[in-house]
């Protein structure tokens, strides 16, 4: 069976300048594969490329060179059918939660609406009966439900966009930064959602953060970035104790000062 | 807690002026003692008197009766060019500002040509060429004032598509179609509300000035502006009473549209603010 | 010589559609010259309201009760002329977003240069000079190169360096960061760290650093106090909250720290919502029933420790 998601030589370059002269590489030659149920921590300063790749794994912007296999398939090759099918089965958590759901929008219908946009379920009260029972999952209640976006706390908003997540069963949950908008009493809890998540349902994560420690506590595998290129990929226990290359051993260090 | 039912008492105030103008011109046939066009030639220019209030005009019309019909035309073909010409920039801007890249630099290219010419000159031009009905108003109307709600919307479209709710939505996989239909619209209507107001009170000043200078509506329809025109050439001095009432009448209309788009702005900024103390 | 900073009874509330919120309550502390304080809180403890209210930078919606000395002189009624001098002269701000507080189109010796110029009628070719020795002091080699520069070629580490030497450009007594750290990575962190602990260093300055990063302010500061719900519940020394925090609230903060194992604070329990003691009551593990009625006072401890919570009553 093949990896459920995997990179190879994944690329992608900007051009600007007025004739789009001057490139930037914002991720270089990235590869690596996720394990099914398992934790893909990938850790990196700000402007590391990290959440531009995110962005190519999502499809919001096309790659420059390289591919990335869903289940074996190369993504660029899909239909519109099998391209709903992927953007169903991999779902994103920003950092902002606030941010990702409209503010024009009452919570309930944000929820019910991506739900009818996959088509899942038939009829409304199913739809809500799914959507009560997620709801439960994430330690959130109805009441919520007929606020606004901005009548919610950001922890309750980060708990419903999961929630919106995983109404559409997905495959692999990409959580770019998904605490660090949070207090650390609210992370923490956050954290453990994850796990107890993760092992309901078998998910697969992508976390990517620029706070090794909590990679050392949630991931299974870390990569680390560095301006695009990923410098150096191993088990949570070879990073943590092991590490190899100077930059990963400048992250560890930078935290471990604080001890 | 007390500036906001100061906003909402000013709120009221304007929009009860506002509201008794449009209802004195929608009720105009109840209102009106007199038929507005009914020559009379033996009662010509008569001062204010107890059966014609504000007196009557050079061929004997009752004023009153002119004053409270005068505002129809002009409204109605505000509204209506305003209507359209937020029907267009909605289009283009969002067709723009959604597209980008090449669409984008040719709508703005041109929306700039647009924005250069200066409009009075090209809408009395239009009128002129196409003669002065009210289609031919309305089309010179929404072709000088397109551009403001375009680039309105392109602006806004740009910044609402950078998002991340937006961006969320791609990610699932909402269509395009989905995208500006249920989250893009809805988020970009309050300013749009905003300037449709400010919008229509700038058309009823154009269409005034258009019938003052004769290309607006015809007589013998009565019009604020074409009652002004008709009478300020020769009886500015000798009869100025029918002057008073027509001008007041444009002033407090436009005047009350700008007032309650002003304030549509400031209430929903203040909303906006009190979430954000929160 | 630098005068203390005293609040006494700080309320500061806002008036919305749900009616009065309280941001901070009957606050009261001593913050002593020639030392680094902390004031510790999540979102919504009121931790930069507090901040703010010493140098009467809130919004004009709030109502603030209660008083703030500096020595002798009491800020919140003092005229805005006085006031002025204090802004900058006495009481220097580091604010929290650097990269947004520089003037994205005025190159950064015009901005700084405003900053000396206020306060001091020093002629330009003298000011010139303090600022130069001013940038080398804060790690830039070669002044002249960045003060042509504008603020979006730098990085946001040179920009928080830039824009705390702008606060600290007329020497003032007290500096007050407003979160120095937030959403930064942890190299930047460090550096972060290291010029606040410079200025502290060369300038003697005291200061008051508002976070709500537990590790970095128990790095930095000497003293700590921590917010909850803007009500002061613990105030000791950095090293002592660290060691032994004595409020539930400080050692749950401290618990929910990923390498401390990550255990969160429970969210608060609904039945135990409408009461009236504590206000931490409705999350508490360890409350007992006399929690949810009584509302503790601040204890002082022998070691001149402060809490609130019954448990040390």
């Amino acid at each position: 069976m093949p990896d459920i998601l995997e990179l190879r030589a994944v690329c992608r370059t900007f051009s600007h300048g007025i004739f789009h002269t001057h490139t930037t590489k914002a991720v270089d030659q990235v590869s690596f594969s996720l394990e099914r149920g398992k934790t893909f921590g990938l850790v990196g300063n700000s402007g590391c490329g990290k959440t531009t790749l995110s962005r190519l794994i999502t499809r919001l912007l096309p790659l420059t060179s390289g591919q990335i296999l869903f289940e074996g398939t190369d993504i660029a090759q899909f239909d519109r059918k099998e391209t709903k099918h992927y953007h169903r089965s991999i779902q994103m958590i920003f950092q902002n939660p606030e941010a990702s759901l409209d503010p024009s929008m009452r919570l309930r219908d944000s929820l019910l609406e991506s739900l009818s946009l996959h088509q899942i379920g038939h009829t409304r009260e199913e739809r809500m009966e799914k959507i009560l029972h997620m709801l439960a999952l994430v330690g959130l209640s109805e009441p919520l439900l007929s606020r606004y976006p901005h009548q919610i706390s950001g922890g309750e908003a980060q708990r419903l966009v999961i929630c919106r997540a995983l109404l559409l069963e997905p495959k692999i949950l990409l959580l770019d930064e998904p605490t660090a908008m949070l207090d650390v009493s609210v992370q923490a809890s956050m954290m453990h959602l994850f796990k107890s998540l993760q092992q309901e349902f078998g998910l697969t994560y992508l976390y990517i953060t620029h706070d090794i420690e909590l990679l050392a506590w949630i991931s299974d595998t870390i990569g680390v970035m560095q301006q695009g290129r990923l410098v150096e990929l191993g088990s949570r226990q070879q990073i943590m104790e092991a590490p190899v290359h100077p930059y990963t051993r400048a992250l560890l260090d930078s935290y471990s000062h604080w001890k | 807690m007390t500036q906001r039912k100061k906003q909402t008492l000013k709120l009221i105030a304007v929009s009860s002026i506002l509201a008794l103008i449009v209802l004195m011109t929608i009720f105009a046939p109840h209102l009106a003692p007199y038929d507005p066009t009914a020559v009379q030639m033996d009662q010509r220019l008569l001062a204010p008197c107890a059966a014609h209030p504000l007196g009557t005009d050079a061929l004997g019309r009752d004023v009153l009766s002119r004053v409270i019909y005068g505002g129809r035309a002009s409204l109605l073909l505000a509204v209506i060019a305003t209507c359209c010409s937020m029907g267009a920039g909605l289009f283009i801007g969002i067709l723009a500002g959604y597209c980008e890249g090449v669409v984008d630099m040719i709508i703005s290219g041109i929306s700039n040509i647009f924005q250069g010419l200066p409009s009075t000159i090209l809408m009395i031009a239009l009128v002129g060429v196409l003669g002065s009905s009210s289609s031919s108003i309305v089309l010179a109307l929404v072709v000088t004032s397109w551009v403001g709600f375009s680039r309105l919307v392109r602006g806004e479209v740009l910044k609402v598509k950078q998002e991340l709710y937006i961006e969320g939505m791609r990610c699932i996989g909402a269509s395009h179609w989905h995208i500006i239909w249920r989250h893009i619209l809805p988020n970009i209507r309050t300013n749009l509300i905003v300037l449709f107001t400010t919008r229509v009170g700038r058309v009823v000043l154009s269409v005034a000035g258009l019938s003052y200078l004769g290309l607006g509506i015809q007589p013998p329809t009565p019009d604020w502006g074409e009652m002004i025109s008709g009478s300020a050439r020769r009886y500015f001095r000798s009869a100025p009473h029918l002057l008073w009432a027509p001008g007041i009448c444009i002033i407090l209309l436009t005047l009350s549209i700008h007032l309650l788009g002003d304030f549509l702005r400031d209430w929903f900024d203040v909303k906006q603010d009190l979430v954000k103390e929160l | 010589m630098t005068p203390d900073i005293t609040i006494k009874d700080l309320s500061v509330s806002f008036e919305t559609v749900q009616g009065t919120v309280y941001a901070v309550r009957d606050l009261s502390t001593t913050f002593h010259a020639g030392r680094i304080s902390g004031i510790i809180g999540e979102s919504g403890s009121g931790k930069s309201i507090m901040g703010m209210s010493i140098l009467r930078l809130l919004p004009n919606t709030a109502r603030v009760t209660g008083s703030c000395f500096l020595g002798k002189d009491e800020l919140y009624t003092m005229p805005l002329k006085a006031l002025r001098k204090v802004r900058g002269g006495m009481i220097g701000l580091i604010p929290q977003n650097p990269s947004a507080s520089l003037d994205p189109v005025m190159r950064i010796k015009h901005q700084l240069m405003e900053a000396i110029l206020t306060h001091r009628r020093a002629d330009r070719k003298a000011a010139e000079q303090q600022l130069a020795v001013l940038l080398q002091r804060f790690g830039f080699d070669d002044p002249q190169t960045i003060l042509r520069q504008y603020a979006f070629q730098m990085s946001g580490g040179m920009n928080q360096r830039l824009v705390s030497a702008s606060g600290l450009a007329c020497q003032p007594g007290w500096v007050i960061a407003d979160e120095p750290t937030k959403g930064l990575d942890a190299i930047l962190r460090n550096q972060v760290y290291t010029v606040l602990r410079q200025i502290h260093e060369t300038y003697h300055s005291s200061m008051i650093v508002i976070t709500h990063d537990l590790d970095f302010a128990c790095r930095l500061c000497d003293d700590i106090r921590v917010l909850y719900q803007g009500h002061l519940i613990e105030q000791g020394s950095a090293q002592e909250i660290m060691e032994t925090p004595l409020h539930p609230y400080t050692l749950g903060l401290m618990n929910a720290m990923p390498r401390h194992g990550m255990i969160p604070i429970p969210p608060p329990d609904p039945a135990r919502l409408t009461h009236t003691g504590c206000i931490f009551y409705p999350r508490c593990p360890r409350a007992s029933a006399r929690c949810g009625q009584e509302s503790p006072h601040e204890v002082t401890l022998k070691t001149g420790r402060k809490v609130r919570c019954l448990l040390h009553a």
